[in-house]
């Protein structure tokens, strides 16, 4: 073999070669160790080397006996690692149906939802029903919508109901810190389910926050996170699949926050998650539902109004109104009353709304100030606006920031909103201006977000809404977004400087002729205005009862909400 | 040989030979029952794989066989071998000799050794052996525990062994005082295997100082009786030294004070006399507080000795106790056995 092969191959083989070389060299310190060694018990007396000699049996038993309870623990701690969940076992929650404990009935505030689940409910209990006419069972429900609405809540009823184990787990948990982690974790509690449904009958996993281990599927950037992430998606994907057509009593409730769209479209295919069940925030009557539900749990006074609390209480949750209904009876124990009544409620939707009350000395002349002003924004919303209620109005400063609000709102949620809405809603916020102006023929910096929400709806009216008096069409503020200026779009222009000066004229008409009737309506109502602020400066505080008697003594009815 | 492996794989369906004589093409269907082919095989086939024929494979072949045999092999030798006889390293001839070559080419000490009987004695001559406070020197202790340890190395790796071993260290240039310690050889051993505690071994060392004015100017020990130790006498002295011992902690526990002298206070004459082991309790310079206490302890340590050192040669123990229970008392061996606690 000449140099040159020799080179080559050293090249090739230069592990085998390194760890042939340690070998050689272990061996012959090992050889070196055991000829000195045997030399040193030669040399011994015959009375040591005997009972050196003597010792063997007893060293090698100790040493099997101790390679024995080694091997068992690395035995034992490999398998659990590689084939028994290892670390994927750690923190996950597996809770027995008859611990979850909610009853189909206790779900309230969510009739539409419920009906949706029933469906799924009676699949899951006759399932040899579905399986005589050849149908397939429903294997994975997605249950999506805001916070606090309950999903979490509805799969435990479904797992009630249905009588199966319920496994229960964040997706968060099925992340892992090694690349794989979740992946193997989410396989770890799939044949965990799978073991429970054999036993059981059925099996359900309930993936809470399941947005974590189902967000769309990417390039890796390079730090192999994404690679993780990929590899968990790829998983919930495999189980989910219909390769395992035969564990069809398993069925996955996954629940998130997020919309559909930011999920992995693949996990959104049918034959995944075939149900998809919105949970949204309650409507009136699920309000007045859940209001009922949680007062029934709590000592409540006779003066409470539920229908007046769910009018109020729009765009809260169930888990909202829970919230309330909490705090409300922390404040009852504080007032040292024995029940919940309608001033511990309204005190605790005000606290969570508008933050703790601030104790903030004003001057007598700041605070006729601010009476006015909000009596300005009272009496435009309550003679003015075609949707909203006022509930409150206030002079007390809150920790949040305000010296006084007036809460108006509508009686139900609404989701799309007219032309008249609008300018109500910008004549209700120059109503503080005006009054202002009215009154002391100034006004203060105390408008200065008022002004912001009237040209803010103002500005959107015009230059998105084409509700401008000049009724300009199209939505100038998505073209006058500027772009990329990598963006083959950076260089146009697409809103002419002519069309800007018209439409920035729309919006000052909009707010003037606002500012106008306004004006008008507080110049003809001025001794309702001069009686609201006197009555605010008073009691500091009007609920709605009180309001609505002064507008009643004043001779002013609501307009037809 | 793996047949169910080697009949799934076709290569050796191809080089299947029938009684060692080729014969290819022979193929079973693979879905075939597999208990049913490899019986099929067995009785009419001899299964060779190409790889089979290679020097490579016969020389992996022929060790596989022997490796485990020579492992398991190795494992008897190493633990059957300290069951063999091992020639000793000393014979009793040269027993003596080995002694002062240790004691001169290990410690740099020029000791005396002789054997009488069953009994090694070795000789040490100092110039001094007590300190101003009447305890022995440090360097003197050193030079003990140097002539123990290897006097000791010596007779235990002997066969047969020594019973007794003598060691004495004497004052040759002032007063003639000795310092001798008797050891029983088997309770060298047993201290070696860690069958008796050191307190233990102690309590069984007879130790002695004694004043012999021939000693004076005696570098080779020749004022020594040069007989060899009864177990008898080593028994008795034994028990006379433990009682002194247990009267000497009785005092202590009695007067908090501390002991003195190197010694403890001979408390005990015994001796055997016609087949009757004599115990005599001498007075004590203080006297006790509690003699039955001490008679009752004494008791406990003869029965233990005779028991510890199965000895038989007695019929009868005659005690004689201290003031006011000053009576003679005879125990027979037995129910000396039965009062050891």
């Amino acid at each position: 073999m000449g140099l040159k092969k020799l080179s080559v191959y050293v090249k090739l083989n230069w592990v085998k070669l390194l760890l042939l070389l340690i070998a050689l060299i272990i061996g012959t310190l090992t050889v070196i160790a055991l000829i000195i060694g045997m030399k040193a018990m030669s040399g011994l007396e015959s009375f040591y080397r005997q009972m050196q000699l003597s010792m063997i049996p007893l060293q090698i038993f100790i040493a099997v006996v101790t390679a024995f309870v080694f091997a068992s623990i690395y035995t034992s701690f490999h398998y659990w690692f590689f084939f028994a969940g290892g670390m994927t076992k750690l923190g996950q929650k597996r809770i027995k149906s008859v611990e979850v404990n909610v009853k189909w009935t206790d779900v309230i505030g969510m009739e539409e939802v419920k009906k949706e689940a029933w469906e799924v409910v009676q699949l899951l209990k006759d399932r040899t029903k579905l399986q005589r006419v050849g149908g397939q069972i429903v294997k994975g429900i997605l249950l999506f919508g805001p916070p606090g609405c309950g999903k979490t809540y509805l799969a435990k009823a479904i797992a009630t109901e249905v009588n199966m184990p319920f496994l229960s787990v964040v997706g968060s948990e099925l992340e892992g810190i090694i690349v794989g982690l979740g992946a193997a974790k989410i396989r770890s509690l799939f044949k965990e389910a799978r073991a429970l449904a054999e036993l059981h009958g059925g099996c359900i996993i309930f993936m809470d926050e399941i947005d974590s281990v189902a967000r769309p599927r990417r390039e890796d950037s390079g730090f192999g996170g994404q690679m993780s992430a990929n590899a968990a998606v790829n998983q919930l994907l495999t189980e989910l699949d219909g390769l395992r057509k035969k564990e069809n009593n398993l069925v996955v409730i996954g629940a998130t926050n997020v919309e559909e769209k930011d999920l992995d479209s693949a996990l959104m295919r049918a034959g995944r998650f075939d149900r998809k069940i919105y949970i949204g925030l309650p409507g009136l009557t699920d309000r007045e539902q859940l209001f009922g539900f949680y007062l029934s749990k709590v000592r409540s006074g006779t003066d409470i109004n539920i229908g007046q609390l769910a009018r109020k209480a729009v765009y809260k949750s169930p888990a909202d109104i829970n919230n309330i209904v909490r705090e409300a009876g922390i404040i009852a124990i504080r007032n040292h009353k024995d029940s919940i009544g309608m001033a511990e409620i309204n005190e605790a939707m005000e606290r969570i709304d508008m933050g703790l009350r601030k104790s903030l000395e004003l001057s007598p002349a700041e605070k006729e100030q601010v009476a006015y002003h909000e009596a300005g924004h009272a009496i435009t919303a309550y003679l003015l606006h075609p949707t909203d209620d006022v509930f409150k109005a206030t002079i007390i400063p809150r920790t949040i920031g305000f010296l006084g609000y007036v809460y108006h709102r509508s009686k139900e949620e609404m989701h799309i909103h007219n032309k008249e809405y609008y300018l109500a809603n910008i004549k209700v916020a120059l109503g503080s201006y005006a009054a202002e102006m009215i009154h002391f023929h100034t006004t203060t910096s105390g408008v200065g977000e008022d002004m912001h929400q009237a040209a803010f709806w103002a500005y959107n009216m015009v230059w998105c809404w084409g509700m401008g008096p000049s009724m300009m069409k199209g939505n100038f503020k998505e073209l006058s977004k500027s772009f990329s200026s990598f963006s083959p779009w950076s260089h146009l222009n697409f809103i002419s400087e002519k069309t800007k000066e018209k439409l920035d004229e729309d919006v000052q008409n909009i707010l003037s002729q606002c500012l106008q009737e306004v004006e008008e309506l507080l110049n003809k109502e001025s001794g309702l205005l001069e009686r609201f602020a006197k009555e605010l400066l008073a009691k500091e505080e009007l609920d709605y009862d009180q309001i609505e008697a002064i507008f009643k003594e004043c001779g002013k009815e609501r307009v037809k909400k | 040989m793996k047949l169910p492996a080697l009949i799934l794989r076709p290569e050796f369906i191809l080089c299947l030979s029938k009684d060692s004589g080729q014969a290819p093409g022979i193929s079973l269907p693979l879905e075939r029952n597999h208990s049913e082919a490899v019986t099929l095989f067995t009785q009419r086939y001899v299964c060779v794989h190409p790889a089979q024929k290679t020097p490579g494979f016969k020389v992996r072949g022929f060790l596989r066989g022997r490796i485990s045999g020579f492992i398991a092999g190795l494992l008897a030798a190493l633990c059957l071998h300290g069951c063999f006889y091992l020639q000793p390293t000393y014979t009793k001839e040269k027993a003596a000799e080995a002694v002062i070559a240790l004691c001169r080419n290990e410690y740099g000490l020029k000791v005396n050794a002789w054997l009488s009987g069953e009994t090694l004695y070795v000789y040490l001559p100092v110039a001094s052996l007590t300190t101003t406070d009447k305890e022995l020197a440090s360097a003197i202790q050193k030079n003990i525990n140097h002539l123990v340890v290897s006097a000791t190395r010596v007779c235990l790796s002997m066969n047969p062994r020594m019973e007794f071993l003598v060691i004495t260290v004497t004052d040759t240039k002032q007063h003639g005082i000795e310092y001798r310690i008797i050891n029983y050889v088997p309770d060298l051993v047993k201290l070696q295997y860690n069958a008796i505690s050191r307190n233990n071994f102690s309590s069984r060392s007879i130790i002695s100082i004694n004043q012999n004015p021939l000693a004076v100017g005696d570098e080779e020990g020749k004022y020594i009786l040069k007989e060899p130790v009864k177990k008898a006498d080593f028994i008795c002295a034994q028990i006379a030294q433990n009682i002194g011992s247990a009267a000497e902690k009785q005092q202590k526990r009695e007067e908090q004070t501390k002991p003195t002298g190197m010694m403890p206070p001979k408390a005990a004459d015994v001796s055997l006399k016609d087949g009757r082991l004599e115990v005599t309790l001498l007075p004590l310079p203080t006297p006790p507080r509690d003699a039955a206490q001490l008679k009752e302890e004494a008791l406990s340590i003869i029965a233990a000795v005779i028991k510890e050192y199965d000895f038989r040669d007695f019929n009868a123990l005659e005690f004689y106790g201290l003031p006011p229970d000053n009576g003679k008392s005879e125990y027979n061996r037995n129910a000396l056995l039965s009062l050891q606690q």
